[in-house]
């Protein structure tokens, strides 16, 4: 149990009763002491008075995991052994949590009859919260003495990022021997038909009886089989500007791959490297998403290449995604020496909101040449095969999804490994 | 749930200072000509140095600074009521320092009172009887001491020691009392 301090309050009191004492000796005159008397009288009784033991403090949360933009609700009980007739608590929330109500409370607690606050935490942002614990202070009689103290465990809440419901998706061109969702260009055994073909030995597919009874020879109907693809999401950390975003529209784009029975991996790069290799299934989504909300920006001037990527977290048959608002020279090299290896990349760009109209015509000059500047960047990275597409902030991701997929439409076959 | 507002801490503070500039102004009217400059001077500082106190963002600064400004004004009433009586000056002095104290207490509380925090029912409220009763309680028991003294063949080392005695016996039984009810929770 935490000892009572003496406040600031004391040396103020001490001084001015001090000073009255010392004038009261000093000019002769007994009557000064009553200047100062109120002070010490005040003092002597806040020193002798007893200040109330701390409160037992009891924090828990009604869930350890939500969603951005959502709310939990955090239930503080307070239980004092004696009497208090005021403690005030407070609740210190790490940026990025917001309390609907007060997180300071000024409260009399009573022997044996437990107080219990219920506060309702919103998550205006994703990220991993520790919360806790509490500041609380009980003050003495004329707050010369108080008690203070931290009360509580460290609660744990983990806000996971708020992702868009996708539709649109870019497929690889490569796919995997196991079974999915996307239709392999290559015949075999599956329900989308593909073509009639004379029989030869080995063909898979099933006999058309009708084709072969009309040209006396036997025919087989070809399908394309379903299969898996790998998808790796390349996230550039290097810009804190955008990053939060960028975890969003990652976030959206694993649960809409790993829907479609995709094996889907994460590549970190930035200031610091973190990777998830690639994987299928409900656990894969829990495990990227939990690797995208501790995903955070790190400061550093050295150099990164792709060559510290591993080679197992980024597969040369998968389609790389990246979402970069390509602004640092170590991320468009690395997506250059990427490409350069032959893998199958696609660049979304993450833009700023699209500009205002009023504009003076200094502004709309330096505007068209950093749009210049775009433009070159983006045909030098069209020319070597990768689209890019630009994603403006506050519009949906189905759009530059979209066009990622029709410029992969276009370019097929044209596009050289 | 009752949240803290502005307007009880402005009140608070204006009333505090109100309450000092009240005694630095009589201090003034009771100093004789030749030191009514100096008293309005250490007045007057003491009453801006105690304004300023209130507006510094922590304790530690804005208690040490409304100390300099109160002792400033008590140096006021000190010097402007020389020339008064001993029983009038000891009038003046317990009035004057129940009312400093009661001015210090008024600005530390209702600074205390932070924007944004609930104050719940049953919580300690201002609790005006404490300070009232340790201003006046200790304004008349200065009083009395040096009234005790007075009798006591009107002066001397020994009668100021036994007023003294008599006076600190009288607040730890004050105080005793005090921590007595305190602990009861009364």
């Amino acid at each position: 149990m935490s000892q009572p301090a003496a406040t600031p309050k004391v040396v103020a009191y001490a001084v001015l009763t001090g000073i009255g004492l010392l004038a009261a000796v000093v000019l002769g005159d007994p009557a000064i002491v009553a200047l100062a008397a109120p002070f010490g009288f005040a003092l002597v009784i806040g020193i002798l008075t007893r200040v109330a033991p701390l409160p037992e403090v009891g924090l828990c949360l009604d869930t350890p995991r939500l969603v951005e933009g959502g709310k939990a609700t955090m239930t503080l009980e307070l239980s004092a052994s004696a009497t208090t007739r005021r403690c005030d608590i407070a609740l210190g929330l790490p940026l990025g949590l917001s309390a609907t109500g007060p997180t300071a409370w000024s409260l009399r607690l009573d022997e044996g009859s437990p107080v219990v606050v219920e506060i309702q935490i919103t998550a205006a942002h994703y990220g991993r919260f520790s919360i806790g614990p509490v500041t609380a202070k009980v003050p003495g009689l004329f707050k010369i003495l108080e008690r203070s103290g931290e009360g509580g465990d460290t609660l744990q809440l983990e806000a996971l990022p708020k992702a868009e419901a996708l539709r649109t998706l870019a497929r690889a061109r490569e796919v995997r021997a196991t079974a999915g969702d996307r239709l392999a260009r290559r015949p075999g055994d599956g329900i989308e038909f593909a073509e009639v073909r004379p029989y030869s030995a080995g063909t898979p597919g099933r006999l058309n009886w009708r084709v072969t009874a009309r040209r006396g020879e036997p025919y087989v109907n070809l399908r394309h089989p379903e299969r898996s693809t790998d998808v790796i999401l390349l996230v550039d950390t290097f810009s804190a500007a955008v990053l939060a975003r960028q975890v969003r529209a990652a976030s959206g784009l694993a649960a809409a791959y790993l829907a479609r029975h995709d094996r889907v991996g994460l590549v970190a790069f930035g200031g610091a490297l973190h990777w998830v290799e690639p994987a299928m299934g409900r656990a894969q989504l829990e495990r990227l998403v939990a690797a995208l909300t501790a995903t955070q920006w790190h400061h550093s001037y050295a150099w990164k290449s792709a060559e510290t990527i591993p080679s197992r977290a980024l597969p040369s048959t998968g389609l790389v995604i990246a979402i970069s608002p390509l602004e640092d020279p170590r991320i468009m090299n690395a997506l250059a020496s990427i490409r350069a290896k032959g893998v199958d990349l696609g660049v979304i760009e993450t833009i700023g909101r699209r500009p205002s109209k009023t504009r003076s015509p200094a502004g709309s000059l330096a505007a068209r040449l950093i749009e210049l500047e775009r433009v070159g960047m983006r045909d030098n990275f069209a020319r070597r095969g990768v689209p890019v597409v630009g994603w403006h902030d506050g519009e949906s991701l189905e759009a530059p999804l979209q066009a990622l997929a029709a410029w992969r439409r276009r370019a097929r076959g044209r596009v050289a490994r | 749930m009752r949240l803290s507002r502005r307007r009880p801490q402005f009140t608070g503070v204006a009333l505090s200072i109100f309450g000092i500039s009240a005694v630095a102004a009589w201090a003034i009217s009771l100093a004789t000509e030749n030191r009514t400059a100096t008293v309005a001077l250490a007045g007057v500082t003491g009453v801006v140095t105690f304004a300023v106190a209130l507006t510094a963002p922590f304790a530690r600064a804005r208690n040490r600074t409304s100390a300099t400004g109160l002792a400033l004004v008590g140096a006021a009433v000190v010097v402007g009521a020389l020339g008064q009586t001993a029983a009038d000056r000891t009038t003046v002095f317990a009035i004057s320092g129940a009312i400093l104290f009661c001015a210090a207490e008024l600005a530390d509380r209702s600074l205390a009172r932070a924007r944004g925090v609930e104050r719940r029912r049953g919580v300690e409220r201002w609790s005006l009887a404490w300070v009232l009763g340790v201003a006046i309680g200790s304004a008349g028991l200065s009083y009395a001491a040096i009234a005790t003294r007075g009798l006591l063949g009107g002066g001397g080392p020994a009668a100021l020691a036994v007023g003294t005695a008599g006076a600190m016996l009288l607040s730890f039984l004050a105080a005793l009392v005090l921590r007595t009810r305190a602990r009861s929770g009364v």
